[in-house]
């Protein structure tokens, strides 16, 4: 599992067609997700346009694409033909639904992380001497996304179950054969 | 997490248009159809909304029809070039008022379909490709 993925919100080249150009397309925020529907909006009323049907909700695509690509609104509305458009607002949804981790998976996964990965071991002692996810991002948290979000959080907490001492001042034994076992 | 924005149109294709002659119905004569992108699209809705409030006013279930139609015309204006041209600003017709007076609906049609038949054409030739995650 490429944990890192999740925690740097990754993006990914994809190329448009009759071009020999990429798009870096990154997964966005939620806050980032309203933004591109509110500019939608603005941009449909700007015109005396209700911001209703096909039209609309292909400009809200275009508007996500904006958001996740190095390219503004103009210049995807003036270079992409509606095909296109289309096949990079479905490659956003893949890059999204692939910055979206499986809780169960990611937590069983940062368990063993943080015990036999010396990198994720201090990553870990990062995310546990941080006050939140912000103070550890460094950045507000609107601006992170839920996979970022994911990651802190399980990280934190498989840090706290293996290092941090309980009550009693012991920390929890781990087995190699439960370190080896694929989960 | 999104990119500083760098890349301006002209890295992209801007000023390639795809032109295809056609035959206009009827006649041997040839005109330019251009397949549109995005903006012109959205141009010829804003276009249609613009012209039909103030034409008809209201937006009903009876009128959605006409709509559609003068959406079709305001593309029909902006797709149609003079034959020896790929700009987008040679346009065959001068304004949209004159597609509405010169097109009847079966022309309408005609270069819609024209325009759809293009579309396809171009998806079959060229590939979509995703390249490798970073």
């Amino acid at each position: 599992m490429d944990v890192l993925r999740y925690k740097h919100a990754s993006s990914s080249q994809v190329k448009i067609s009759g071009s020999t150009l990429t798009l870096s397309i990154s997964p966005l925020t939620q806050y980032q997700i309203e933004q591109a529907e509110l500019n939608a909006r603005s941009h449909f009323e700007a015109h005396g346009c209700l911001p209703v049907g096909h039209e609309f909700n292909s400009e809200v695509g275009l508007q996500i694409i904006a958001l996740a690509s190095p390219l503004d609104a103009d210049a995807l509305r003036a270079c992409l033909f509606g095909d296109e458009l289309e096949y990079l607002y479905d490659q956003w949804i893949l890059i999204q639904e692939q910055s979206t981790p499986d809780i169960g998976q990611l937590k069983e996964h940062l368990r063993k992380a943080v015990n036999n990965d010396p990198s994720i071991t201090i990553d870990g002692l990062m995310a546990y001497q941080s006050e939140d996810a912000q103070a550890y991002y460094g950045k507000p948290m609107i601006d992170l996304t839920v996979g970022q979000l994911a990651y802190y959080l399980c990280l934190w907490s498989a840090y706290k179950e293996f290092h941090v001492p309980d009550e009693s001042g012991k920390t929890k034994m781990v087995s190699k054969k439960w370190l080896n076992k694929k989960s | 997490m999104a990119e500083q924005k760098k890349l301006s149109i002209k890295d992209i294709r801007a000023d390639q248009r795809e032109v295809s002659l056609i035959k206009w119905p009827g006649t041997e004569k040839e005109i330019g159809l251009m397949l549109l992108r995005c903006g012109e699209i959205q141009e010829a809705h804003f276009a249609a909304v613009e012209w039909f409030q103030k034409k008809i006013q209201l937006m009903d279930g009876v009128n959605l029809a006409e709509f559609i139609r003068e959406k079709e015309r305001q593309e029909i204006f902006r797709m149609l070039l003079q034959p020896d041209s790929k700009r987008p600003q040679d346009r065959l017709f001068n304004s949209a008022e004159d597609v509405r007076r010169e097109l009847d609906l079966d022309e309408v049609a005609y270069f819609q379909a024209e325009h759809q038949r293009l579309t396809e054409e171009r998806l079959q030739r060229l590939g979509i490709q995703k390249i490798e995650a970073e």
